[in-house]
């Protein structure tokens, strides 16, 4: 499925006339982190995002990139963190199931390279908590017209991943903030699995704006959990506004 | 039409699905299952509350409290010793915890009081009245460190600029390992006030004595102490952290469990025995748990250990919420441990754990 989705956008680049559109997203939403090192805390928090995106169409199939950045804080009994997200890489590339006028539903492979840390100096002093997912699975993309309105709808679910997490308890007396450490510690012990070890289920709903050439709204709700102790669920319910920057015309 | 409906109606379902998902917490604390100890063959003696002339029915209810997440969620552990016996423990968090290490944090000082008194014994220092220098040729550098006595340093007296605070001090600093060499570092920080003129509680002072010992002795102070006092008193599950220059913590960095904790708390409260022999010097303990420093009407402080004053208790005292009371007038030792690493008002702090105190002396006869 990985090279599918490598190679299929390598071999219509070369073949076939696209106009990948992009956009950018403002957003604003409401998340919960529930970690097993925080001794079983739920940290529920706001976080406002803003993502890049490019999305084409090769003849009846269909592909998006996708790159995510978000920050806000979080509480729990007064308890304040810090939680940064970070999706470098969310592609797909989606082939057309069934369609008609009015409607068309597509379906195939992505990839998602996601990163997420947390800091809770009240908590665990300067330590610092992560998690990155790497992960792979179906995406299916509903495109409808409803109503003389357009929407679309996507869903996909992680079936193979590798997730980073912090294998001990932050219980030790150093720390380090430097960068190149972060960077290294977010890259550590990855541990692959499926669904019986973790998840990432991103489910996004767009309503283009009706009047509107440039913009839509979209809802987006993501979960991502990881079994193995320590055990860790995040949740997110995002709102965007959503703007079409332009369409570019690429080489032949 | 009938197929735009089907589809409108399916995407609003999701989108009602998805807007209602939430997480809960867990519980943060496990249900109480009792108080009577376990006997895992580490020289601590088992005996009940009756026997040693304790309200059993008091002491489940405070143990019920200590487990209500309602009232404290960041208690670990609660252990009661009375007449040198473990006579109740039980474990908020994790049962496995009466074995697994955890940071006790500034303990660690208390620690290196006992140790000062026994380099005093054993001949590495002749008087603590003695200034720093005359032991740590690394002093020599400094000469507005020249009057710091080692009585200044146990006092926290020493008059050094050195703050314990958040991500300002050079606490956050060492514990990021910034500096290359723990001694230079503190040892280059500006001289505040007059040595022995104003406590300032920090970790820069045991940090000096414990670069002392470790040059005094010969070898990291961690391994010296584990010769002349821990290994003597049956403290084997521990690990105790040195900087990465080699030199051992001094003012934080035993990482132990509440039982093997209680063990010098027990040798304190006993005059320095341990099993018949004679391991602290008692007079270094009298002078040690005597009010040395008045901080306010409430606490004072004597060589590292902690007083409280209207109790009449010594203590060691831990970020976070690490403590061991030794209440004599009882012949009670009570060890509490938490959580390490909160901070502020997230902490178990003393006036958290002195309530509860006070709920222990009233049930002993």
């Amino acid at each position: 499925m990985f090279l599918l989705l490598i190679a299929l956008p390598l071999r219509y680049a070369g073949a076939q006339e696209h106009k990948p559109a992009s956009y950018l997203d403002f957003g604003a939403g409401f998340f919960q982190v529930k970690d097993g090192k925080n001794y079983g805390l739920v940290f529920n928090g706001g976080m406002l995002n803003t993502s890049f995106m490019l999305r084409g169409h090769h003849g009846n199939h269909l592909y998006d990139y996708r790159v995510d950045f978000g920050f806000g804080p979080s509480f729990a009994k007064g308890i304040a963190g810090i939680n940064i997200k970070l999706n470098l890489v969310n592609m797909d590339y989606c082939f057309r199931l069934a369609g008609n006028n009015s409607f068309s539903l597509y379906l195939g492979p992505y990839l998602g390279l996601n990163y997420q840390f947390q800091l809770y100096p009240e908590l665990h002093s300067g330590h610092l908590l992560w998690f990155t997912f790497y992960d792979l699975g179906p995406r299916l993309i509903l495109e409808a017209d409803l109503w003389e309105q357009h929407f679309r709808f996507s869903f996909s679910g992680a079936v193979l991943g590798l997730v980073s997490r912090p294998v001990e308890m932050n219980e030790v007396y150093y720390y380090s903030l430097k960068v190149s450490d972060i960077i290294g510690k977010l890259h550590s012990n990855f541990k692959g699995g499926s669904i019986d070890v973790m998840n990432h289920i991103d489910f996004e709903t767009e309503w283009k704006i009706p009047g509107s050439v440039k913009s839509s709204l979209a809802y987006r709700l993501e979960y991502q959990y990881y079994r193995p102790q320590a055990s860790l669920d995040y949740l997110s319910h995002t709102i965007m506004y959503r703007m079409k920057l332009g369409t570019k015309k690429s080489a032949q | 039409m009938k197929g735009n409906r089907t589809i409108i109606l399916l995407a609003g379902f999701a989108i009602l699905l998805a807007g209602q998902a939430c997480l809960k917490h867990d519980p943060l604390n496990q249900p109480f299952k009792g108080y009577q100890p376990v006997q895992i063959d580490d020289g601590l003696i088992i005996s009940d509350p009756a026997s040693e002339k304790v309200d059993g029915d008091a002491l489940r209810d405070i143990y019920l409290d200590m487990h209500d997440e309602g009232l404290y969620w960041q208690f670990r552990s609660m252990l009661i010793f009375r007449n040198g016996k473990l006579i109740s423990e039980s474990y908020m968090k994790d049962d496995a915890d009466i074995s697994r290490r955890h940071l006790i944090w500034s303990c660690t000082k208390q620690f290196m009081g006992v140790l000062v008194g026994i380099a005093l014994e054993e001949g590495l220092i002749s008087d603590i009245n003695d200034p720093l220098s005359d032991y740590m040729p690394q002093t020599a550098g400094y000469p507005d460190k020249a009057g710091i006595s080692i009585r200044n340093l146990l006092m926290m007296q020493s008059g050094i600029d050195y703050s314990n605070d958040g991500t300002q001090g050079q606490t956050d600093k060492i514990l990021r390992q910034l500096p290359d060499n723990i001694t230079e570092f503190i040892l280059d920080r500006p001289v505040y006030t007059l040595p022995g003129t104003d406590f300032h509680y920090n970790d820069g002072d045991p940090q000096l004595l414990s670069a002392m010992i470790q040059h005094l002795a010969g070898k990291p102070t961690d391994e010296w102490a584990d010769d002349v006092l821990l290994s003597r008193i049956g403290i084997e599950n521990y690990n105790w952290v040195r900087y990465r220059d080699g030199i051992t913590l001094g003012g934080f960095g035993i990482e132990t469990t509440p039982r093997e904790l209680a063990k010098l708390a027990l040798c304190v409260a006993d005059s320095g025995h341990y099993d018949g022999h004679q391991i602290i010097p008692g007079d270094w303990l009298e002078e040690m748990l005597a009010e040395q420093v008045i901080i306010d009407e409430d606490y004072a402080f004597g060589y590292f250990w902690w007083i409280d004053r209207n109790r009449e208790i010594s203590f060691m005292a831990g970020h976070g919420g690490q403590y061991a009371y030794i209440i004599p007038q009882k012949e009670l030792l009570v060890i509490m441990t938490s959580i390490p690493n909160t901070q502020g008002d997230h902490q178990i702090n003393f006036a958290d754990a002195n309530p509860i105190i006070d709920r222990i002396i009233s049930i002993c006869q």
